[in-house]
């Protein structure tokens, strides 16, 4: 590192926490190759440090700001999702779809900066906490059963990118045992996927918005139409420097994502594609902008492969008619154009300078593209049948195509894919370890040649969950992967099923990491700036927060690992009769009291003598005599009435009482 | 004899069973903790039967003078016994159990006159007091409190001045300062009129001890949650962002105006401050435009509807836990259209032309109309601006008072015409020591009641439920409760602080034994339950028993009979 290369790097890190409020409205939308709509609200509020600037806010939400001070969060991200992001065809490496792309129901991780005993109780109240402000049923991740801690996959700190990280260390014992790897971490992850989604989730997450949904791009937000769209995902992103690293402020990412359905289809072009419109996807254009963002703009992305069809190389073409070419015409002309250094396209549009904004995009030529799709296309399913035992199957298969702007810094000639594989089983599915199985291209390969490291954490019944983490190594010309696992289903009390115990229940999402594959979008310097220290990743980490009107561009070309959720499964458990325990104790009743009985009347009974007895009573007995004057036909009336009349007083008397 | 046997057998078996039931009833209960209800009843009937707390005040009157006074010895003894009877009728109203001392301290004559307790000390006659004249009533306040030296809660002062010279206008007057004593200007010309004297001396004891006000005009109970804690929560309030944005420097804002009261209500309750900005809150009641004062107007009867539940999102602290109070004070700053918007009292008078407006809802918190100075707007653009220390003056105090009266105090000291009685104001912090004493008094009590009726209602509810279990925590937090209140009952001289302290121990153990997780969640558990689970053994069972009972009984008597 040169000289002044060195001190500009110092320079901007000391003065890279704000020194105001700000918050931010962003709108992406992005047609979708099959026809229909991805909407993708980014909002974004940041917040100085609190040394410098104290605890009183005149933007940022007070629930969330005392969230964090009252159970140190350093980072937290929490999603609500409905529906399945489709990677097949929505893409999966692009920053976007990374954000978008969450498992079904609710999925929390938390960061806190607490003493390593207090991790677990703080992340307990944390789930409370966060049930209240959201109305939702967070506060079930509260049980150990739900969460785990993660040793390798949302780690900061290892090194997953350059060589001497994690896979490559020599030394490394392969199974990990023990604590070593999760020495320092207080990180926790929890997803409940049976968690439905719904406005009631919605509104509270509004409120946390200064303008709320009076002003700005949420008086798009009509409630029918978001929540009939194909996905629908809302998330809250919260990252505080507060407690380590001081020069670094608060920032609350909302992010609201949803893919509508293509609008009705309507003459014309015979392709799948359909014209649409801000008005007609939203039922409403889009009027002014909320008084108090700084930023307020609307973004249409064209991605890489359609941006293809306007001109064979953009970097050197660079006047391309926007509102009129011989692919699509839109309804307005962007303020601006920013292009990445892949080559997709990202028009902007200042939603304040328009007082009414309604973009649309109507299709000259039917075109076709496809979205980075990612190198493997994943997905995971159970085996077996019955009610006794199956086995989890993860599998990758090779896409062809475009794999996306799937980039590994620092490795000249890619010769290997590196997966990294979470998942939390519930106790009550239990897992046999020596049942794992690799098989690359259909056979079955010896399992430590693939697998670089392993974490296998197993159940405890009713207090925690089997956690497991694999590494593994590919070549890249592997065409598919499949890893197995048999297990045994357990028995659960009767008391521990949900109210509809026959649906089955939800096996949370394996979160599979690409952790050599980076997802960033580059643009090119003279639309951002400074470019060439922005391509310093660092420098972009802190950057992000400050320079409030490229927020949301800049967010894009943050380097993350991709990252990916497989399906959701449905596992039915031997679901029990309900009404057993009523059943056994009449059972057990009826047994006993029929021992009894028999028991007594052996006691008692002579036979013989009965029947004698039986003889000779034809001569009016005792009692017979005494009760003549029952025979009486209106005595037996009388009795009858007062009888009836007794079980009546009876019966109110006991239903008055009780 | 023959048959007997049988007899004998089922009989047994019908012995057995009924010996059989107390030990199957005891195995059906649940565990459940003795609870103390012989002496919560003896609690609760002891508190109500007397409605004065048993917390001490003491109260000495001074008469003093430098020079001789003209009366005699015996003239100025019985003088002293009618002012200590008359100052008798507010101790029931202070809520305190009041030590009265009456003392003349004059040039060469020192006399001591008092009721209870014979081993407090007495005034220390002739020590010199520098000239008061040409003070103003804070510095003579000032001065007066070195002179009086000892200052705690619960011992109050009043000094009567026998000067001519003090008064203004030759007439008798009455001032109560900010700390614990008040001092009345008394000439000596008028000392032949007793009735003016003990008049102006019970009604400044009145208010010293009491407030000025009889204890059940009081609201019964304080704006606190269960822990003696509540949190100020401040909302700035912009109607309509689209004319004007306020937004407000509320660190100086609390330092300045906040903190000093917040830590001089420390020893009576826990506050703490947040504050939050808010954006398209419209009120929810209408105004009418006024042309003669050029205002919108709003009625008082519509101020019930001002708070817009729908739109103020103002919500409970997420930092607070549990069972926690939050007051709100909510500044509103009423959009372009409305301004400048003002209340119409139900006298028909309208507000003052003052540019601040504000009403408070008990036990909620307060809203204070705040108009911009002369309405302005800016041309196209939004109005932004940042309110300081000096803009907010007027809205705090507006607070102040509005916190004073949610605490059941007058939002301002009230002054009286006859006899002549002004109250000082304590700049600072806005409430003056003895209010603070009499408030803390007013606690013991509040959380004293509160203590003896939740540990009422929470027996009453566990006898009703047999078949609730009740855990070891909820018997020792009932009890730990119980010894708190009586010994804040019976606290007697023990210093205010620590009476206090008992009193909200109880009220929290009390509440907390209330809201018992393990009692939430089993308030119901129907009879029916119990039939279906015994009926199907039971009967059979008892149904064979009770046929070979009466068949062996009948054929036994059958057979004694025929022989």
């Amino acid at each position: 590192m040169d000289l002044p290369f060195a001190l500009a790097f110092v320079l901007l890190l000391t003065s890279c926490y704000a020194i105001d409020e700000d918050f931010s409205e962003e709108l992406l939308l992005r047609p979708l190759p099959d026809g229909n709509v991805l909407a993708h609200f980014h909002f974004a509020s940041t917040l100085p440090p609190v040394d410098h600037y104290g605890v009183h806010h005149r933007l940022f939400p007070k629930a969330i700001f005392q969230l964090v001070r009252k159970f140190r969060i350093k980072e937290m991200e929490l999603s609500f999702t409905q529906g399945r992001w489709n990677y097949q065809r929505w893409g999966v490496g692009d920053p976007i779809a990374q954000l978008a792309a969450k498992p079904v129901g609710v999925e929390l991780t938390a960061s806190l900066d607490v003493p390593e005993a207090e991790v677990d109780s703080t992340w307990g109240n944390l789930t409370h906490a966060l049930s209240g402000l959201f109305c939702a049923s967070i506060n079930f991740l509260e049980s150990p059963t739900t969460f785990l801690e993660p040793w390798f996959s949302w780690r900061p700190e290892a090194n997953w990118t350059g060589g001497g990280g994690a896979f490559d260390a020599p030394g490394v014992k392969r199974v990990v045992k023990g604590k070593k790897w999760s020495k320092s971490s207080r990180t926790r992850y929890g997803a409940l996927p049976r968690e439905a989604v719904c406005t009631e989730n919605l509104t509270p997450w509004l409120k946390l918005l200064p303008c709320r949904d009076k002003a700005g791009l949420t008086t798009l937000l009509d409630r029918p139409t978001i929540y009939s769209g194909m996905y629908h995902s809302q998330r809250l992103i919260i990252t505080s420097g507060d407690f380590d690293r001081d020069e670094e402020g608060t920032t609350l990412e909302q992010t609201l994502t949803v893919v509508l359905r293509k609008p009705a289809v309507s003459e014309g072009l015979s392709s799948k594609l359909q014209d649409w419109t801000l008005s007609g996807l939203f039922g409403s254009k889009l009027e002014g902008k909320c008084p108090l963002a700084t930023t307020s703009s609307v973004y249409l992305e064209l991605e890489e492969s359609l941006a293809k069809h306007l001109a064979g190389d953009l970097s050197k073409e660079t006047r391309i008619n926007f509102v009129d070419n011989r692919v699509f015409s839109l309804s307005s002309a962007p303020s601006r154009v920013l292009a990445s250094l892949s080559g997709s396209l990202l028009l902007e549009y200042e939603a304040g300078t328009h007082s009414e904004l309604d973009l649309g995009v109507t299709w000259r030529a039917p075109v076709d593209w496809s979205p980075a799709r990612g190198r493997f296309y994943t997905s995971r399913y159970l085996a077996g049948s019955g009610n006794a035992r199956g086995s989890i199957v993860i599998s990758f298969r090779a896409n062809d195509g475009p794999s996306g702007d799937c980039y590994s810094p620092g490795i000249e000639a890619v010769e290997y894919v590196d997966i990294m594989i979470l998942q939390m089983i519930p106790w009550y599915v239990r897992l046999y370890g020596h049942t794992l199985q690799v098989s690359l291209d259909g056979r079955n390969v010896e399992f430590w040649s693939v697998v670089r490291l392993m974490r296998f954490t197993p159940a405890e019944d009713r207090k925690a969950p089997a956690a497991v983490e694999i590494a593994l190594r590919v070549s890249i010309a592997t065409q598919a992967v499949t890893l197995t696992i048999q297990y045994d289903k357990g028995f659960l009390h009767i008391d521990e099923h949900p109210p509809d115990a026959n649906r089955g229940f939800d096996l949370p999402s394996a979160v599979i990491t690409f952790p050599r594959c980076r997802v960033f979008k580059q643009f090119q310097s003279d639309d951002v700036g400074h470019s060439h220290i922005l391509a310093v990743v660092q420098v972009v980490d802190c950057f992000v927060f400050p320079s409030p009107s490229f927020v949301f561009a800049l967010l894009l070309q943050s380097q993350r690992p991709m990252q990916i959720y497989s399906e959701v499964s449905l596992m039915q458990l031997a679901t029990p009769d309900f009404s057993m325990p009523y059943n056994v104790i009449t059972l057990t009743c009826t047994v006993l009291a029929l021992y009894f009985g028999s028991l007594l009347n052996a006691l008692r009974r002579r036979i013989g003598e009965e029947e004698r007895e039986s003889k000779e009573g034809k001569k009016a007995g005792l009692l017979s005599q005494k009760l003549k004057w029952l025979r009486n036909e209106k005595h037996m009336r009388v009795i009858k009435v007062i009888l009836v009349v007794i079980i009546g007083v009876a019966v109110n008397h006991y239903l008055s009482s009780s | 004899m023959a048959g007997s046997t049988r007899l004998a057998i089922a009989l047994s078996a019908l012995a057995y069973i009924l010996a059989g039931l107390p030990f199957w009833w005891k195995l059906t209960e649940v565990y459940r903790v003795p609870l103390p209800y012989r002496e919560v009843e003896g609690f609760v009937t002891k508190q109500s039967s007397s409605s004065a707390a048993r917390v001490h005040c003491q109260l000495q009157i001074v008469f003093f003078s430098k020079e001789e006074t003209p009366d005699r010895d015996a003239k100025w003894s019985d003088r002293l016994e009618v002012v200590l009877r008359a100052t008798r009728e507010w101790s029931s109203s202070g809520f305190c159990e009041i030590e009265v001392a009456v003392t003349l301290d004059a040039k060469g004559l020192c006399l001591h006159k008092r009721g209870g307790d014979r081993a407090k000390p007495l005034w220390e006659c002739g020590r010199v007091l520098d000239s008061l004249h040409s003070q103003d009533s804070t510095s003579i306040d000032e001065s007066l409190k070195n002179y009086i030296g000892e200052d705690r809660a619960g011992k109050y002062t009043i000094l009567v001045l026998l000067d001519g010279e003090l008064s203004q206008g030759g007439g008798a007057e009455a001032v109560v300062g900010k700390y614990r004593h008040a001092w009345v200007v008394f000439p000596p010309s008028l000392l032949g009129n007793d009735e003016q004297l003990t008049r102006i001396i019970s009604e400044t004891a009145g208010v010293l001890l009491a407030g000025g006000k009889p204890a059940t005009a009081v609201a019964k109970t304080m704006p606190l949650a269960a822990d003696g804690s509540a949190i100020l929560s401040f909302s700035l309030l912009n109607a309509d962002p689209e004319n004007w944005i306020f937004n407000w420097d509320f660190d100086s804002v609390e330092s300045q105006y906040l903190s000093p009261v917040v830590d001089a209500l420390a020893p009576v309750a826990r506050l703490s401050v947040e504050s939050q900005v808010l954006y398209y809150t419209p009120a929810a009641a209408r105004s009418q435009w006024n042309a003669d004062i050029r205002s919108h107007v709003i009625e008082s009867k519509d101020l019930s509807f001002f708070v817009n539940a729908n739109e103020w999102h103002l919500d409970t602290s997420a930092a607070a836990a549990g069972r926690s109070k939050v007051l709100h004070f909510a500044i509103y700053v009423p959009p372009v259209e409305e301004c400048p918007l003002r209340i119409k009292l139900s006298s028909g008078r309208i507000t003052s032309s003052a540019s601040i407006d504000g009403f408070t809802s008990p036990g909620w918190g307060g809203v204070v109309i705040w108009n911009p100075p002369g309405c302005l707007v800016a041309d196209n653009s939004t109005l932004r601006q940042r309110l300081n220390v000096n803009d907010l003056k007027t809205t705090m105090e507006v607070v102040v008072a509005q916190l004073r009266t949610l605490f059941g105090l007058p939002p301002v000291p009230p002054r009286r015409k006859a006899p002549k009685l002004s109250i000082l104001c304590n700049q600072r912090t806005g409430f003056a020591e003895w209010e603070l004493d009499l408030l803390l008094r007013r606690r013991v009590i509040a959380d004293v009641n509160s203590t003896a009726s939740t540990l009422a209602s929470l027996l009453k509810l566990v006898e009703s439920l047999p078949k609730m279990v009740i855990q070891q925590e909820i018997g020792v937090q009932v009890t730990t409760s119980l010894e708190a209140a009586e010994k804040a009952m019976d606290a007697g001289n023990a210093s205010y602080q620590v009476i206090g302290n008992f009193s909200a121990t109880a009220k929290a153990w009390a509440e907390e034994a209330f809201f018992h997780p393990s009692i939430m969640s089993l308030l119901h558990f129907p009879k029916e339950h119990q039939f279906a689970m015994y009926t199907p053994f039971f009967v059979p069972v008892l149904l064979h028993t009770v046929i070979s009972v009466v068949k062996e009984t009948m054929r036994y008597a059958r057979k004694s009979s025929r022989k």
